[in-house]
Order: structure tokens, then sequence, then C-alpha cells
């Protein structure tokens, strides 16, 4: 199109210029046009303001200088600057699901309990420690907070019990929450409040539309009556909270440390409220802005800037407020590693969350990590690269189902092929060789020592000649008589590299034929949720510091098993593990549950865990304790230069 | 001319509803669920009923009217994934600083094409012709990212002058604009040879020449203003895609511009920034090439009629 019109434009003016002669055209057209041309040939010179080509040139040249002036003074450097490799996409507690998120919310929110800055384990936040009663057996089901008197918002008010009924609750409503809504449905009567919800919405649908307002308010006012009288999450008064659960959960007290469970400043949020005649409660996600709302949490969030980046200053009603150190913080928004990489390398930021560029690898073997695989060979060690292990795993789901999607019977529903295509891979070398970050192979789904008290598993590892016989028991010795196998991956970062390698070691080892399916990320993950794969690539990191965080998922009914694992066997023995009352027996049964699933069951092939690599200069970003969660806190550290 | 920008004005909603038709039905045909971007956990029915609800998506009819209605009153929507942001405010956030350095990068293309492209044809054959076509080549083929890259290395890391991701002084400008500007710049170098080389084997150019006058004045007054046609022509749709921002430099410079959000809302399934964006886009094209007409016609007034039916 673009080359099409200026040619069109050239023929036009050679025609011109041979079969009409120009004067005649200036002396027809009668307006201001004939003028400029006429005065303009008797002028010296080109380009001066006057001809239309240098107007085209100064127009364009104002309009730059216009926007310049737009662009505003700078703002002081904070006391500490921060980036991530990735964009914020919501500042709302109840909507958040990624990291980035989390990390800057933990700053603004402070939940009941919070992870120890010192690393390792939780401590009592807004609230003092809780009181658990024990009801039938099996642990605690009902506990009581009382919050701290000195818990207040960032305008001076106290952080009451009902600021915590309202945020958990908009978290589980339809339209105001989201993913992560579900760990609320431990509370008693939580989960079939939610469903009534979804039955009486989608009622109102269908009532005529002259009724749907009347019969909306009714649903509303009977939701409130409702969630007061059969959900278990009550304030018993201004600062005591009680909340009662379905069944015992060993680790609900871990729970609240996620950024659901913290509370929201309930007066600034109900402004932007409004309600349809669904019966659905709204939001302005608005309300997130900084100028919108309180805070409770050890910064308050001074400025937010779209794609630039935050700035928290420290919060002076915060209950700590004396013991933070840094006074003010820049979160910028960096979305390019290589960027943000050499923004750290030249000063500009003090402390990078996460090390990406595709040269991490080699910065990560020149430091001083204690990751064994990751250290220095040489002996000069950087010391402001650090690869810290991280608390999730990388595998890849093994398609468990009978048949596949389009209907072709599935090899891999027999379990030996499965632990043929395990014991098939050397996870070792795909952290030496491919991902060289200090990888440790993975045997397991809990990454071994990242939870207290709980054994590293030992799941099938490389053992080719098994392999090949396991194969052949299930029918295809040599490879021979199985269909081509699909490995699905989402083409980014290093997941191209990783399938290569895997595909390699399957087809040298077993003899299978292997065909390498990538694609973009959605429709990746559209294909892996309807089960179009033999073999996918998938990862999973805890959300808290319990091993079911990871087992749960290959429950037979978990929206999350991808691998479609269906063995009521496991569910039961899981159950029976998890309700366990005593805490190392419960560790012990569940690792148990562990084991089976990853020598028996074997719905997923790990090959590494995680790591995660920061980059910051010990000596001036002080107290740092990463730990596996990866979620630092701002106020117990301190900035020297 | 007058006649001709009013026909084309009254086509503008036309070609809009044409452009918004079009990518809705891209937007709803492609695979992936806009509302399960949470970090790789299932999203529950309920939620997700609750989600769609909440943004008027329940089905694609209703979705396509409502944000239709919407988008005549100036409302772009919410952004599925940007939670917190409208897209309003994130064009609004992110056209000026793409604006900014699009035309800056378009007034050194246009200082820099017009300039190599005027030696190459009057030195037609020497060797400041080879120069600039030589530069035109290089500027056509090295992708942005390279450029980029290099600028970002060579001025912060090798003289280390300049700092490296920072969007706030008149200096971030230039190397963003000097890396999106090498490919127009290039294009406009060739289109002003061509159009200068044909200039001045024309018979009006003999006859200015007969008269006496300087050869500086020939070239400059008499045949670049007839050359700089098809140049007024393609920077319509170049100004429109240079303010649009683009993906790689901006990512690269890391400049809080609308660029890559053309990428980005696609990868997300952000789905009303996708029509958001595309919509900004067309009406900057439509507008842009309206005013090229105009301006074409003003430099040529045979344009005027040429075009006309």
């Amino acid at each position: 199109m673009n080359t099409r019109r200026p040619a069109a434009a050239v023929i036009r003016g050679g025609r011109g210029g041979t079969s009409r002669e120009p004067p005649y055209r200036i002396v027809r057209s009668s307006d201001g046009t004939a003028r400029a041309e006429a005065g303009g040939s008797m002028r010296r010179g080109v380009l001066r303001v006057g001809t239309p080509a240098s107007l085209v040139g100064v127009v364009l040249g104002l309009a730059a200088l216009t926007a310049l002036a737009r662009l505003g003074p700078a703002e002081p450097r904070a006391d500490l600057t921060v980036a991530d490799g990735v964009s914020i996409v919501t500042l709302d507690p109840a909507q958040i699901s990624w990291l980035q998120d989390i990390r800057v919310v933990t700053q603004l929110y402070e939940g009941l309990y919070a992870l120890d800055p010192r690393g390792g384990g939780i401590v009592a936040a807004a609230s003092e420690r809780a009181e658990a009663s024990a009801d039938s057996g099996g642990g605690p089901t009902v506990y009581r907070f009382r919050l701290r008197p000195e818990a207040r918002w960032s305008n001076g008010e106290p952080v009451s019990a009902d600021d915590f009924v309202f945020s958990w609750r908009r978290a589980i409503e339809p339209g105001t929450g989201r993913h992560y809504g579900f760990f609320l449905e431990c509370i008693r009567g939580v989960r079939p409040y939610v469903e009534w919800r979804r039955r009486e919405i989608e009622r109102l649908g269908r009532t005529p539309p002259a009724e749907r307002s009347r019969r909306a308010a009714e649903h509303r006012s009977e939701a409130d009556r409702r969630f007061a009288q059969e959900v278990g999450l009550i304030a018993e008064n201004g600062r005591t909270l009680r909340v009662e659960l379905d069944r015992p959960v060993a680790y609900f007290l871990d729970l609240l440390t996620l950024p659901v469970f913290l509370p929201v400043h309930r007066r600034s949020v109900e402004r932007y409220v409004r309600t349809t005649n669904l019966g659905l409660v709204l939001e302005d996600p608005g309300w997130c802005k900084p100028e919108n709302t309180y805070y409770n949490g050890a910064y308050v969030l001074e400025s937010w800037r779209f794609k630039r980046g935050l700035r928290l200053r420290r919060n002076d009603h915060y209950r700590r407020a004396a013991e933070t150190q840094i006074e003010t913080v820049e979160w910028l928004d960096v979305a390019d590693a290589n960027t943000a990489w050499l923004m750290y390398a030249t000063g500009r930021v003090d402390w990078l969350l996460s090390v990406d560029a595709p040269y991490a690898a080699g910065l990560v073997a020149e430091s001083a990590s204690p990751l064994a695989a990751a250290v220095n060979r040489n002996g000069d060690r950087r010391r402001d690269v650090h690869a810290v292990p991280a608390f999730g795993t990388y595998f890849y789901n093994l398609n468990c189902g009978a048949r596949l999607a389009d209907g072709r019977s599935n090899p891999l529903a027999d379990p030996r092929v499965r632990r043929a295509i395990c014991q098939a891979v050397d996870r070792a070398q795909i952290g030496r060789e491919v991902t060289r970050r200090g990888e440790r192979p993975a045997e397991s789904l809990v990454p071994p020592g990242a939870l207290r008290g709980y054994p590293a598993i030992a799941g099938l590892g490389y053992d080719p000649p098994a392999a090949r016989q396991a194969l052949a028991d299930a029918g295809y010795p040599g490879g021979r008589g199985l269909p081509p196998i699909e490995l699905l991956f989402n083409t980014e970062a290093e997941h191209g590299l990783i399938a290569q390698t895997v595909a390699a070691m399957l087809r040298r080892n077993l003899g299978v034929n292997i065909s390498l399916v990538g694609k973009e990320a959605q429709t990746y993950r559209e294909d892996k949720k309807a089960r179009r794969f033999h073999l996918a690539r998938a990862s999973w990191y805890g959300d808290y510091d319990d091993p079911t965080s990871f087992l749960d998922v290959f429950r037979s009914d978990n929206g999350n098993n991808d691998s479609g694992y269906d063995d009521p066997a496991y569910d039961a023995r899981l159950n029976a593990a998890d309700l366990t009352a005593d805490p190392d027996a419960r560790l012990g049964a569940l690792a148990e549950c562990e084991r089976r699933l990853m020598r028996e069951g074997v719905p997923v092939l790990p090959l590494f865990h995680a790591v995660s690599v920061f980059a910051y200069d010990p000596e001036v970003v002080r107290g740092l304790v990463p730990g596996p969660r990866l979620l630092p806190s701002l106020s117990a550290l301190e900035v020297r230069r | 001319m007058i006649r001709r920008v009013l026909v084309r004005t009254l086509q503008v909603p036309f070609i809009l509803l044409a452009v918004y038709t079009l990518t809705f039905l891209l937007v709803v045909g492609v695979p992936g669920n806009p509302f399960e971007q949470g970090a790789g956990r299932a999203l529950s029915p309920v939620v997700e009923q609750g989600l769609r609800q909440r943004y008027g998506m329940e089905d694609n009819v209703r979705f396509y009217l409502r944000y239709l209605g919407r988008a005549i009153r100036g409302d772009l929507g919410q952004s599925l994934y940007y939670d917190n942001w409208t897209c309003n405010e994130i064009i609004a956030a992110g056209l000026p600083v793409s604006a900014m350095i699009g035309l800056s990068a378009l007034l050194l293309a246009v200082a820099g094409g017009v300039g190599l492209g005027t030696l190459g044809a009057v030195h037609r054959g020497g060797p400041a012709d080879v120069l600039a076509l030589g530069l035109s080549v290089v500027g056509v083929c090295v992708p942005a990212f390279v450029t980029g890259a290099v600028l970002l290395v060579l001025f912060s890391v090798a003289i280390p002058v300049l700092p490296v991701g920072t969007w706030g002084s008149a200096t971030d400008v230039l190397r963003p604009a000097a890396a999106l500007s090498l490919v127009p710049m290039a294009y406009i170098a060739r289109l002003t040879r061509l159009g200068m080389i044909e200039a001045l084997a024309s018979d009006y150019v003999r006859t200015a020449r007969a008269k006496g006058l300087p050869e500086r004045t020939v070239v400059l007054r008499h045949a670049l203003r007839n050359a700089l046609l098809p140049v007024v022509q393609y920077l319509g749709p170049a100004a429109a895609s240079a303010m649009t921002g683009s993906f790689v430099v901006e990512r690269v410079f890391n400049v809080p511009g609308l660029g890559v959000h053309f990428v980005n809302s696609v990868l997300n399934r952000d789905q009303m920034l996708i029509l958001a964006t595309v919509l900004v886009y067309a009406a900057l094209i439509v507008f842009l090439n309206l005013a090229c007409d105009v301006v074409s016609t003003l430099l040529d007034p045979r344009a005027a009629t040429a075009g006309a039916p």
C-alpha cells in the first residue's frame, strides 16, 4: 500500500512534467496555493519558512518540541531503586496472581500473618498471635485473631476486623474475585455461598428486564444476610476476627500471607462500588490509584505511572515505622531483561529482582552463589549476582487420559510408558548444559530442602536400561509400535531448547519418535487445558509453605491437573495424610503420597527445580535474606552508599 | 478540493467501522481466554462468569454492540489484563510519548532522507550517490532492535554519556528517535532520489537552467519541489506508524510508549486493549492520510483533480 501511493504520485508528476506546463496549472487554480507557488519562485534558496516542504518540517519540529516540553522535571532519586523484569499488572490484592505484583502489594498491605523477613516461616503481623481452638480432633477449625491496637491505616484510622471481612468477601464475590479466591473455600460456608450466588445471578439474567432491578436489590440484601449467617467469617468486635473452617487446615496461618487475604481500606474502596441489575457488586478499579485509598503496610504508594513504575514512601502510621530504614523506594517497570541488567550494571538500579537476560547463566557462573553448580570455577567471583533456589519445579505433564482430545488412543495412559519416559531423560544434563543457572535436577515436585521437616523425595532417576525394559513391558520394545509422541511447549525463553534436548534423549534412549509442537503462549495454554498433547511443558511454584501446595494439583478434581491424572486412591491417601494431627507424622504421610505419585502414578516428568537470580551489592542493600518464596520485605532492609 | 476533503471525511466513520468489525472478529476468533492470565492457575467457571459480566462480555454480539456504543462516546473500555487501568488511560499515557519519539524520528528522517536523496540525484553515479544509496540500504536492512541495542551499549556502556532505561529528560528522546528514523530515512532518501532524477531531466528544469538561474536555485527550488511529492504522500502513513511507537525500540530503551501494547495486548489476549489500540491507530492513519492529501494538493494543484472522480 505505502509503496504504491508514492509511485503513483511519481508517475503523475512525470506525466505532468512532460505533457502539461506547470505554470498553466498555477494560473488556473485560484486559491492561496497558486500565490504560494508564484511568490515562492521569486525568492532565493529553499527550505525556509513559506515553502511547503519546509512547512512540513516546521510543523513536525514544533510538534516534537511541544511534546518535549511535556517530559516534565525528573524526580529526585529514591533511597532505593528496585526493578523487576516484568510489568506490574494490578495492585488489587483480590485480583493478584503474578509474583511481581505480590512483591509490591506486600509492602503496601499487611495481613494477619506475614512471611518472616529474616527468612523461613511466618510471623504474626497485623494481628497478635492467633488463638486456635481444637474441634473434633485433627487440628483446629476455629481461629480467633486479635488485631494489634497499633495496626493503623495510613490516615491514622485503626485497622478493624470489619476491613478484613469486607476484603475477604470481595475476594470470593463473582465480579471482584479472581484466581486465588478459591483459597478462601476452606472457610465454613464459602463454597455453598458462592455457588448460590452464581445460580441466583444466572436466574436474574433470565428474569424480564422490567423486574430485574427490584429482584437484584432483593437478592443483594439476601446475599448480605446469608454471608453474615452462613459464612464462618465474623467480626466479633472492632478488633476481633473469628474464622471458622470447614475442616482443619494445617497450613491455614501460612495461607494468610497470600495477597488474597490482605485487607483493603473498606471506606475508600466502597466509594467505587456499583451494583448491577444482575446482582453483581462491581468496583471501578480506579480505587487502586495512590490518591484514592489508604494502606496499612510499611509503605504507602506515592505515585504509580503506567509502564514507568511506582514510588513508595514510608508509612508513618505503620506500627513499626520507627524501625523502617528506607524512606523512599522507586520501583521501576522494565520489560526488557537486557535493558534491566544494563540499568543495574550502570548504577541506575540498586536491586534487580530478576536477572533474565540471555547471558544470565554466564553471570551466575561468575558469581559466588551458594548453589554448587552456580559457583564460578575461576576463583574471581562477583559478589552481586545471587542465584537462589526458588519454590518451584519445571516439569512436563504426561497425559494420563485414555484418549487424546481428538479421539486417538493414548499410549501414555499406561503408567509403564510414563515411567519409561521419566527414566530416559538425563535431567542433570539439562541443568548443566541448557539452563546453566545452577538448577538442581528434579525427581520430585516439592523442591528438596524448601520445607522444614519435609524429606527429599527419591522419584524415578535417569536409568536408560530400566526405561527400555519398562517400554518393552508395555508392549513397545525399542519403541516399535509407538505412534509419534507430541511434545507441546510455548516458544518463549529456553523452553524450545529444553524440549529439543528432552526429545533427543527420548529418541536416543527409547527409540521413540518425538514431534515438537511449539506454540504461542496463549494457544499453548489452551491446548494444554484441552489436553491436546502427550507431553506438555509446565512449571509450578508453591503458594504456601506446605507440600499440599504442590500435591493438591494432581487431585482428580483439581482445575490445574493438566495431566488428567485420576487416581481415587491418591486422593484418599492425600486426604488422610493432610488431616493427620501430628505435624511430623503429617509431613511423613504427605512425603509417602508424593513418593508413590512420583514412582508409580507418574503424572509428570520432573526436570529441574527452579532458580531465581537477583542482582544487588550486599554492601549497599543490607539485611536481605533471599528465601525460596522470593518475597522480600523492604522494611527490614537498609541502604548504605 | 473542499469537496474531496468532505467526501473523504464522510468516509471516515465507515472505514473505522469496518476496521472495528474485522478486528473484533479476529479478536474473538483467536484461541486463548482473556481471563485465564494468572500465573498458570486455573480459573473457576464461577469466577470467569462474574468477570465476563463485569466487562459486559457475556456473549459476542452484546460485547460487539456495547463496545461500539462506548467507543463512539470516546470510552475505549477497561483493560482486561492491566486491571487497574482503562484503555483511555493507557493510550493517554503512551501516545504522547510515542508521538514525541515518532515525530522526532520523522524529523530526522525527512532532514536526512531529503538531503541524502538530493545529493545522490545531483551527483548521480558519483561517490555521494553511492554513499547515499549505501546508507539507505543499510537503514532499511538493519532492524531497529540491532540499532537500538548498539546505540544503548555504545552510549551507555562503551562511552557512558547517557543513562539506560530512563524516561524524563530531553536526551532520553535522542536514541529511540535515531533508531526509529533509519528505516523512514532510507525510504525517503530513495523516494527523493528517484523523484529528483526525474525532475532534473524534465522540461521545466531545462527551461529554468536556460533562463540562467543558478544551479542551486534550479535544484532546491524547482526540482526538489516536485521531487518531494511522493515523500509527502509517504509521510502520512509513516507519521501514523511512527507516532504509535515501535515495540522493539520501546522495549530496548524502556520507553513507556504505546508501541508495546500493539504486541502485548495480543499476547495477553487483552481484547479491550487490542480493539482500543487498533481503533486509535486506524483513526490516526485515516486522518493523517487525509492531511497528506491536503498538503499534496497545496504542493501540486494537479493532484486535486488527478485523483478525483
